[in-house]
């Protein structure tokens, strides 16, 4: 059964939510045999839903979250899902309701953002469970292992107590505690790239935009996977930050400069790659990348450079199937996706270009005004163009 | 949808900024592929919103619907409709 999850949801709490609280709350004045002492409806829905989370089942159970915390449509088993879970979670969280209180924390705060009236009624279950007497233990042995799902941020100072983690600390995507880690590097970098906007303006530079995000947290986890040992507090761009120079117009990368200049204004810089200064093996230059740490642990990496030389890097063709691809993407160097590489020679011509379109912002040009760079720009992408075209309707 | 651990179906993510890939999430069908990818991206949008990070044309993460026969294409926002 469908139900909406604005209005109807009250009627699914009271349904089935509220009839999962009121087992609950009465668990809770059971004391220590509170599962017991609530007879079977607690014992199967907090049961179930610890079942599904020890198991790995967080990623099923984010479908349910998903919809009972939005305005998407939730079902009767959407609620009871949520609604156990979260029994779970508050009992199993530990014996005292310390590390339980994270989580209830951030589902409160979740709630208050939006103001639903279904997660007013979790909420209100969340805060009334605080009061559940320590010790209180339904789910023991599995309980301890989700002493740690969640790490109260705040007290645990960002992503230090995350730092040492790698893929083997994580069962899939879904696992909250990357979701927790990406929502502290999205803090970051927030008020890095608002930091920097300020400092940018203060400068009078306006010529630039300002492209940011943070590292997903599937994406985090594929880092980890990437390389065995891989550490959390080792993956330098949790949150990454690009400054694009709209027009070049000054020579000797003055503008990156100026930029850097800004940039050294708010943060403290650990390391810097400037490849205007020394370019790459094959020539790779026009850019500057500034990597910082933040006191919360976050990571940070900040490029800067035209966005010209970004646009022809990540340029899209179509292929003759309808389909789009980009022309980093079928480079050969990144691997698995990369099946169906671009001849040798027009990788060659690819990265050729790029150090070319540094080479020309670093005189002050941009491409468009070197006729021989602007003639082998569209030379190069008509030659990927016939080359996919010769493939068929493949891929 | 299914969502195994092995299929011929594959949704690939690709992280602009630092071009790192990723794999999603493995499907039976090319279809199965193409909802996950839909449900992927709007995840990738409330993370990554397009309004801070330009979106497709800027670094937000890339979707690929990798699939048998060295298929392999960009998924588009523009296929939602």
């Amino acid at each position: 059964m469908a139900v909406g999850a604005a209005g109807a949801a009250a009627g699914v709490l009271a349904g089935a939510g509220l009839s999962w609280a009121t087992a609950y709350g009465s668990s809770l004045a059971c004391g220590p045999a509170a599962g017991v002492c609530a007879g079977a409806v607690t014992v199967a829905l907090v049961g179930y839903g610890g079942y599904k989370l020890y198991n790995g089942g967080w990623k099923q159970l984010k479908g349910s979250f998903g919809r009972v915390f939005s305005s998407q449509t939730a079902s009767v088993g959407d609620a009871l899902t949520v609604g156990a879970t979260l029994g779970g979670v508050a009992y199993g969280a530990g014996t005292s309701f310390g590390r339980g209180a994270a989580l209830q924390r951030a589902v409160v705060e979740n709630g208050a953002r939006t103001g639903l009236a279904h997660r007013e009624a979790i909420r209100e279950v969340l805060v009334g469970s605080a009061q559940a007497p320590p010790g209180t233990t339904v789910l023991a042995p599995r309980g301890e292992a989700l002493k740690n799902v969640l790490v109260d941020e705040e007290a645990a100072g960002g992503l230090q107590s995350y730092k040492n983690l790698t893929a083997k600390d994580f069962s899939s995507a879904s696992d909250p505690r990357l979701e927790q880690i990406r929502r502290i590097a999205d803090r970051d970098n927030r008020e890095v790239a608002e930091a920097l906007r300020v400092a940018l303006a203060k400068r009078g530079i306006e010529n630039v935009e300002i492209q940011q995000r943070t590292k997903s947290a599937a994406s985090i986890l594929g880092k980890l996977q990437e390389t065995p040992g891989q550490t959390i507090g080792g993956v330098k761009d949790l949150s990454g930050i690009r400054i694009n120079i709209k027009n070049v117009n000054q020579p000797g990368f003055k503008q990156h400069d100026e930029i850097m200049a800004a940039i050294k204004e708010v943060i403290q810089t650990n390391k810097i790659k400037d490849y205007n200064q020394t370019p790459n093996e094959w020539g790779y230059t026009g850019r500057v990348h500034a990597f910082t740490e933040s006191q919360r642990g976050v990571s940070s990496e900040i490029q800067v450079g035209s966005r010209e030389l970004s646009q022809f890097i990540e340029a899209k063709f179509m292929t003759n199937s309808g389909k789009l691809v980009e022309v980093h993407d079928l480079t050969g160097y990144k691997g698995y996706l990369y099946g169906k590489p671009l001849p040798q020679d027009l990788q060659t011509r690819y990265t050729q270009l790029i150090g070319e379109i540094g080479r020309a912002n670093g005189a002050g040009k941009n491409a468009a005004e070197v006729p021989e760079l602007k003639a082998g720009i569209q030379a190069f992408q008509r030659d990927v163009q016939a080359f996919l075209n010769g493939l068929g309707a493949s891929p | 949808m299914s969502d195994t651990d092995e299929g011929p179906w594959q949704l690939w993510g690709l992280d602009t900024f630092s071009n790192d890939t990723y794999r999603v999430s493995c499907h039976g069908t090319e279809a199965e592929c193409l909802a996950a990818a839909r449900e992927y991206l709007r995840e990738l949008e409330e993370q990554q919103p397009s309004e801070l990070s330009g979106g497709q044309d800027g670094i937000q993460d890339r979707l690929y619907i990798v699939g048998p026969n060295g298929v392999r294409y960009l998924y588009e926002r523009v296929l939602d409709a």
